[in-house]
């Protein structure tokens, strides 16, 4: 009798066990412990101004129907350029003055308020003052002329740029009005008879200044 | 009749028998001893500490001020003993009345992790070979944030504050992730860094101290003879959403207390090749990268790969 019982009371063990080793898992004390950090990017942007009027109280927009040109005379019309970094980062920043490539013997940007720069439009002219660098050349497919003024300063977030690197477009006497190729299209606010006027910006991070930082700027018209 | 003297004492003794197994109760000499054995519950807790600080780069100097007191007061780095290449290193400047120029021109101060200094034979260096502490990186860690100053490197946060923002192209931040064991039990631990899939090909978390970056040479990075590539693994995968995971595993358990010695990850940088179109679309014209500290008992495993394997199987 108790061998009996003896030998029921294992048997109900080793099934215990069996169930018990097929239906629980082992588990583990565990912890985990988690941050998140945000980045944002920067966005670079400048606004171009251009007046016609610096003096006085306030600068005036430039409006080319005040400045109706006239055949056979020199015409000048005031071109004053400015740029503001609406971006979020400082920026190097240039002003970039195409004339389609019909017009350039004569169309000159006048850049004589830089000092000893004089109105040349010889090909990779270059002239400087204590804020700008001024270079004038043709486009590398020979559609524009083009006079880059890059600013040497950094442009920080929402300040702008130092007066005045140019004063006025000269357009010599044999000119001809003529409104193939030489209007502007779409009623631009950057554009005089075709010329237009870009402000370029590119991050300062990564670039000792601003010459080496636009050399890789890829342009756009 | 003679009554025998012997049959008395035994009639005697057999009457008590009788009586006590009639109604008496018979007392015994005992004796009683006991025992108690606690047993506690081992615990596995980890802190997951994010510092602009690398283990190594403190200067184990001191920062030159325009007085010695005042330089004395600015040291904010620890010289502490170090071991590079199996041997000890000590730094010349490492001492505590060590004499200060008073010239500081062309002397910058805090300026990306490292601290630059001058001693009176006009000499300048930075960041000479030196362990910042498990404190120090936890003070560095943890509170508001400080901004850095010329003379003092703030904190993380001032840090995460003034850095993080406006990124461009090509501009990296410091990102240093270390763990530290607040439990009882030894445990291990892994890190595993996630990049959103909106911005895992715009943006590189570097890692460059594990074999998977062969410009780091493994012997040049080693703590008392533990190569690198034994202290840490990575392996990285991409998860159905397409966000890239970056998986560190320390090899060796923690024991209470201590905190790993590198971070697996150094910086974040904005890809070179990006354009600011890239980014259009993100929200909050940014993107955020998640740091995740896993632990595990470390008993019962033999190895960190098999521990792990037993943390996703219980948690998945």
């Amino acid at each position: 009798m108790y061998r009996k019982i003896r030998i029921t009371v294992v048997s109900l063990v080793i099934i215990v066990v069996c169930a018990l080793s097929s239906t629980t898992t082992l588990s583990y004390f565990t912890d985990t412990d988690a941050k998140i950090n945000d980045f944002t990017i920067g966005s670079i942007s400048t606004v171009l101004a251009i007046y016609d009027d610096v003096t006085g109280d306030g600068k005036r927009p430039l409006d080319v129907n005040r400045y109706p040109l006239t055949t056979g005379e020199q015409n000048d019309i005031p071109f004053y350029l400015q740029a503001t970094n609406s971006g979020n980062v400082s920026v190097y920043q240039r002003f970039r003055v195409v004339i389609p490539i019909a017009l350039a013997s004569m169309v000159t940007l006048d850049l004589s308020d830089m000092d000893d720069c004089v109105v040349e439009t010889a090909p990779d002219y270059t002239c400087s003052n204590a804020d700008y660098i001024a270079t004038y050349n043709s486009s590398v497919d020979n559609t524009y002329a083009e006079y880059y003024v890059v600013s040497k300063n950094v442009l920080g977030v929402g300040r702008t740029t130092s007066e005045w690197p140019t004063t006025s477009i000269h357009i010599d006497g044999n000119f001809v009005a003529d409104d193939s190729g030489f209007a502007c299209e779409n009623d631009s606010n950057n554009c005089v008879l075709g010329i237009r006027a870009y402000s370029d910006a590119i991050q300062t991070a990564g670039f000792v200044d601003a010459v080496t930082a636009f050399e890789n700027l890829t342009e756009t018209y | 009749m003679k009554i025998n003297r012997k049959t008395v004492l035994t009639t005697a003794a057999v009457l008590g028998v009788v009586a006590l197994a009639a109604g008496g109760t018979m007392a015994y000499f005992t004796d009683h001893e006991t025992k108690t054995n606690e047993f506690t519950i081992g615990s596995v807790d980890v802190t997951l500490y994010e510092s602009q600080l690398h283990r190594v780069n403190a200067n184990v100097g001191v920062y030159f001020n325009s007085d010695e007191a005042s330089a004395q007061a600015g040291n904010y780095h620890l010289c502490v003993p170090y071991t590079y290449q199996g041997a000890p290193y000590v730094n010349p400047y490492c001492t505590p009345n060590i004499a200060v120029s008073t010239d500081l021109s062309g002397v910058s101060a805090w300026q990306n992790g490292h601290v630059r200094a001058q001693n009176v034979a006009g000499q300048q260096g930075s960041s000479q070979r030196g362990v910042f502490s498990d404190e120090q990186i936890r003070t560095d860690a943890t509170g508001t944030a400080i901004a850095a100053t010329a003379t003092n490197p703030g904190n993380y946060a001032g840090y995460v504050a003034a850095e993080y923002q406006n990124l461009v192209p090509g501009q990296q931040v410091r990102k240093f992730v270390y763990v530290q064991n607040d439990g009882n039990s030894d445990a291990y631990v892994r890190v595993k860094v996630t990049i959103p899939a909106n911005v895992a090909n715009l943006v590189t978390v570097k890692a460059p101290h594990t074999p998977q970056e062969p410009s780091t040479p493994a012997g040049n990075m080693n703590i008392d003879g533990v190569e690198l590539g034994a202290y840490l693994t990575e392996t990285d995968t991409t998860n159905d959403a397409g966000d890239k995971i970056m998986t560190f595993v320390y090899t060796s358990p923690l024991k209470p207390n201590e905190m790993t010695y590198w971070s697996p990850i150094t910086t974040v940088k904005i890809n070179d090749n990006v354009k600011e179109s890239d980014f259009v679309g993100l929200a909050n014209n940014g993107f955020g990268i998640t740091v995740d500290a896993d632990a595990i008992q470390a008993g019962g495993f033999s190895t960190a790969a098999e521990a792990f394997a037993a943390y996703d199987a219980q948690n998945s």
